[in-house]
């Protein structure tokens, strides 16, 4: 996909205090721990539907999928707040079932170092005295970043197959027919390209034919009065319009 | 720089525009060529005389634009900003005015007296397209001489206007600028108001705004250095807000161009098909195109071996071996090893490359002529699509074929690519392609070993070899260039009927550099191979050569080869076709080689030698190669690299033909 260098992507992200501000504000984050812990005593028997907890269900399908893929015995979700089971009801229930050694995985790919994943390291700690004869082990971040990458790359690809929109009438150069005749619209792509193109003559306003194009492999374009060889990709970093 | 007396001329043109021709017709045989100080582009100037004054023409790099996308375009414009030539002539052609107008348009900033030699005005008349000089020249306010190069018109009056803008450049030189698009004028402004003071001299300060603008990477750099952290944070602010000043720019420029031809151009009707349309209606089909390119390149070589291989015969009876014969007369009362030392050694590895002369005459005349006439570009088209299976483009086809003739100037060929990775890929591939000696060993030994079947392995052995590039292209680009590719941007040129001269220089030169290159290396690799075999007792077969080659025979079996073919392999390395005569010294033939084709098809077995022809088509090039290699790739390790790759690749190939040859019983 040649659009792929027209995309902008934003990646959304929880954000936490860093660490020392924290040691310096103990007092007002303690406050505000607190505070959390009390609501979330309150929430947790709520009753739950599907509607109203779509966090709930897709952990529970993503639990399901990793206990199929990876043939584990048990596999709980543990909630951090606001839901039951606890990390600590989920880490009391894998052991019963007679696990040897159970593994906490954070579902936060990215939660190095941050508050969270200090309360998780802390519970864990406290379940395991409680059971020396269990291995407990946390399988923290972090985690493989080129498939962190290419799961967000693919998410993009799903997200993204409609075609671009793009003003009415105008189109990547290479979508003209030998013989059409069109107006340079803009150029697309890193400033080197830009920067050649637009020295040959492909500039905004510019009139431009296409002489060859078979549909595949590079085409041939006459401007100002040149011909010139295009590759496929770089005909589709010029925008015309036809007229 | 300025000698008293001689006037600096400097030659400034977009590429295909006759800017070469230009060059050849005024200095001739005087010019010398060399490389741009640490640069690996080629420099090419010369002198003439003109009523008593000596002008030193020095041609700038063809280039589009005078922005650092390239080295050759940061040479052009250096030279004019601080080597201030007396007089700039740009060369601009006729029958693609507007474009061509648009190095003028970067030039005529730079302060420079300038005089545009309007070129190519028949093939323009022939495309259909007129322009009227005197018009052109009232509107740029500089001289403009309207030229036919190739027909050797309008020459003198270049020569006279330059005495004359020599003389007097204010008098007759007051250019109208292009200005940037009205949209970015006050963006300008401000960046000129807060580099001024800064700017070092001699660079002009509204044109080194312009640059800035225009995302010029070296002129960003300098100025980054330059200015204070802060005033650089201010322009900086400014350029990441105006990404797009680069497009206003060369906007502005072309602007300028329309203003300035509006009146002096009279364009075709349209409708009106000119010769290169109709030309290119086969030539870039891609089929005919495919087919054509073809047989122009069957014709090359039917050419280049049909007459290029009986001359090499001749030279080789009647000159070399004329003077071999002298050399071994006057020698005959001295020491063995005088006599080996001159005429195994010394005329051994000279008449190699002077035997080789008449066929690389040949095929650089037959390139020459499809280059001149605007055929190559063509052929570059129809190959793109090929190319992208190795990750490379259409232009790196023309090195490669240029190997077919010789490696060596083909490596050196490789400097038209643009992209660094591109380059090296194609560096890379080149020693596959089997060059003339590798053919002439080829054709040799196949019948020796095949009896009529000879032609037949030999087609499969070049098809072969060529099989190995391809998946050698597409493994590298797909493990060790893994990256982007460069672009395909080329312009197809109009046809036009070439010039006996320009072909002619394009022949010398490149003949000149061979034997230069080639020879001086042969000569030295060839001796040293020579005393390998001789000493240290006056005898081959007790050789230091011999004892390589013995010590490597557990290699050797794998392939078939026993220690005399290895021996002849690591021959091959001073010259391809050093291989025979080895092998003719090691088995003891006559002196002609004619008993060597008896003894060679009874102690060779099929395999054996089909696995020995296999290896020595894959085999590490020759020595001139390989330093070529080391200067183009600047590199130490990239030339060793490729000596491994190929030692491997060879090894590889000749151990899996030996076997599968056994296996299938040969």
């Amino acid at each position: 996909m040649s659009e792929r260098e027209e995309l902008g992507v934003v990646l959304a992200t929880g954000g936490w205090p860093p660490l020392d501000w924290i040691e310096e504000h103990a007092e007002l984050w303690e406050h505000l721990e607190a505070e959390e812990e009390h609501i979330s005593a309150q929430v947790l028997d709520w009753p739950r539907t599907h509607e109203a907890d779509p966090l709930g269900s897709e952990m529970e399908q993503v639990a399901q999928q990793v206990r199929h893929q990876g043939d584990y015995r048990v596999v709980e979700v543990g909630y951090h707040r606001y839901a039951r089971p606890s990390l600590e009801e989920a880490l009391e229930r894998a052991i019963a079932r007679g696990c040897p050694r159970v593994v906490v995985v954070p579902t936060s790919f990215t939660c190095s170092g941050s508050p969270m994943e200090q309360d998780i390291l802390r519970r864990v700690a406290t379940v395991q005295e409680q059971h020396p004869e269990v291995e407990i082990i946390y399988a923290g971040p972090p985690f493989d970043r080129q498939r962190q990458a290419d799961l967000i790359v693919q998410q993009v690809e799903r997200h993204t197959t409609a075609p671009l929109r793009v003003e009415a009438g105008v189109l990547r150069l290479h979508a003209l027919k030998a013989g059409e005749a069109a107006e340079v619209v803009s150029l697309i792509g890193g400033r080197d390209l830009v920067s050649r193109l637009a020295a040959l003559g492909f500039t905004p306003g510019a009139a431009v034919t296409m002489v060859q194009n078979y549909g595949h492999g590079p085409v041939i374009v006459a401007i100002r009065g040149t011909r010139i060889a295009l590759g496929r990709g770089e005909a589709g970093k010029i925008r015309v319009r036809k007229g | 720089m300025k000698d008293e007396g001689v006037v600096t001329v400097a030659l400034a043109g977009q590429p295909n525009v006759g800017k070469s021709t230009v060059f050849n017709l005024l200095t001739g045989l005087s010019q010398h060529v060399g490389n741009w100080p640490g640069k690996t582009v080629e420099q090419k100037s010369g002198t003439y005389t003109y009523n008593g004054t000596t002008f030193r023409l020095v041609d700038l790099p063809g280039t589009y634009s005078l922005t650092a996308n390239s080295p050759e375009e940061v040479i052009a414009r250096e030279f004019i900003i601080r080597e201030r030539p007396d007089v700039v002539v740009v060369i601009v052609n006729a029958a693609q005015l507007e474009r061509s107008l648009y190095l003028l348009a970067e030039i005529l900033p730079l302060g420079a007296p300038v005089i545009v030699g309007l070129n190519m005005t028949d093939v323009a008349e022939q495309e259909g397209i007129g322009v009227e000089p005197a018009v052109l020249q009232a509107a740029l306010g500089v001289p403009v001489v309207p030229m036919a190069a190739s027909k050797n018109q309008g020459v003198d009056t270049l020569v006279k206007t330059i005495d004359v803008v020599a003389r007097d450049a204010p008098r007759v030189c007051s250019p109208r600028l292009p200005e940037i698009r009205a949209d970015h004028r006050a963006v300008l402004q401000d960046l000129e108001r807060l580099i001024a003071g800064r700017v070092p001299e001699p660079y002009p300060v509204s044109w080194i705004a312009l640059k800035l603008l225009e995302g010029d990477a070296e002129i960003t750099r300098l100025m980054q250095e330059r200015l204070a952290p802060e005033q650089w944070t201010q322009v900086h602010d400014i350029l990441a807000k105006h990404e797009d000043a680069v497009i206003a720019v060369a906007s502005g420029r072309y602007d300028w161009i329309g203003r300035m031809i509006r009146a002096a151009l009279v364009r075709p009707r349209t409708g009106q098909i000119g010769l290169t349309e109709r030309l290119d209606r086969w030539a870039t089909h891609p089929i005919g195109g495919l087919l054509l390119l073809a047989g122009i390149l069957g014709m090359v070589f039917w050419l280049t071996y049909a007459v290029g291989a009986p001359l090499q015969e001749l030279i080789d009876t009647y000159i070399v071996g004329a003077v071999a014969d002298w050399v071994t007369g006057l020698t005959a009362g001295g020491p063995g090893w005088l006599r080996g030392l001159l005429v195994d050694g010394v005329i051994g590895g000279v008449g190699t490359v002077i035997t080789f002369t008449p066929i690389l005459l040949i095929f650089f005349a037959a390139l020459g002529l499809l280059e001149d006439t605007g055929y190559m570009a063509r052929a570059a088209y129809v190959m793109d699509r090929f190319m992208h299976l190795m990750g490379l483009h259409g232009k790196s086809f023309l090195p490669l074929f240029l190997g077919f003739g010789c490696n060596v100037p083909s490596v050196m060929g490789t400097r038209i690519i643009e992209s660094r990775r591109a380059q090296l890929l194609t560096i890379l591939l080149i020693p596959l392609v089997p060059c003339t000696g590798r053919l002439a060993v080829l054709a040799f030994l196949a019948p020796v070993f095949f009896g009529g079947w000879g032609p037949w392995v030999s087609f499969g052995l070049v098809i072969g070899a060529l099989i190995v590039l391809v998946v050698s292209g597409v493994l590298f680009n797909r493990f060790l260039f893994r990256g982007e590719r460069a672009a395909f941007i080329m312009e197809l040129p109009l046809y036009h009927v070439p010039n006996g001269r320009t072909i002619g220089l394009f022949v010398w030169r490149h003949t000149v550099e061979f034997l230069k290159k080639a020879g001086s290396i042969i000569l030295v690799v060839s001796v040293v191979v020579w005393a390998l075999s001789y000493f240290p007792a006056g005898d081959v077969e007790a050789s230091f050569l011999a004892q390589i080659g013995w010590w490597l025979t557990p290699l050797g079996k794998l392939m078939g080869l026993d220690w005399k073919l290895l021996v002849a392999l690591f021959a091959s390395f001073v010259a391809k076709e050093n291989s025979v005569a080895t092998l003719g010294v090691l088995y003891g033939a006559g002196e002609q080689g004619e008993g060597l084709a008896q003894i060679l098809s009874g102690v060779v077995t099929p395999a054996a030698g089909l696995s020995f022809l296999t290896v020595q088509m894959l085999f590490v090039p020759c020595v001139a190669t390989m330093a070529v290699v080391r200067q183009e790739t600047g590199s130490w390790r990239w030339m060793l690299f490729s000596v491994l790759f190929l030692l491997v690749i060879s090894f590889v190939g000749g151990v899996a033909v030996y076997q599968v040859a056994r296996l299938v019983g040969l």
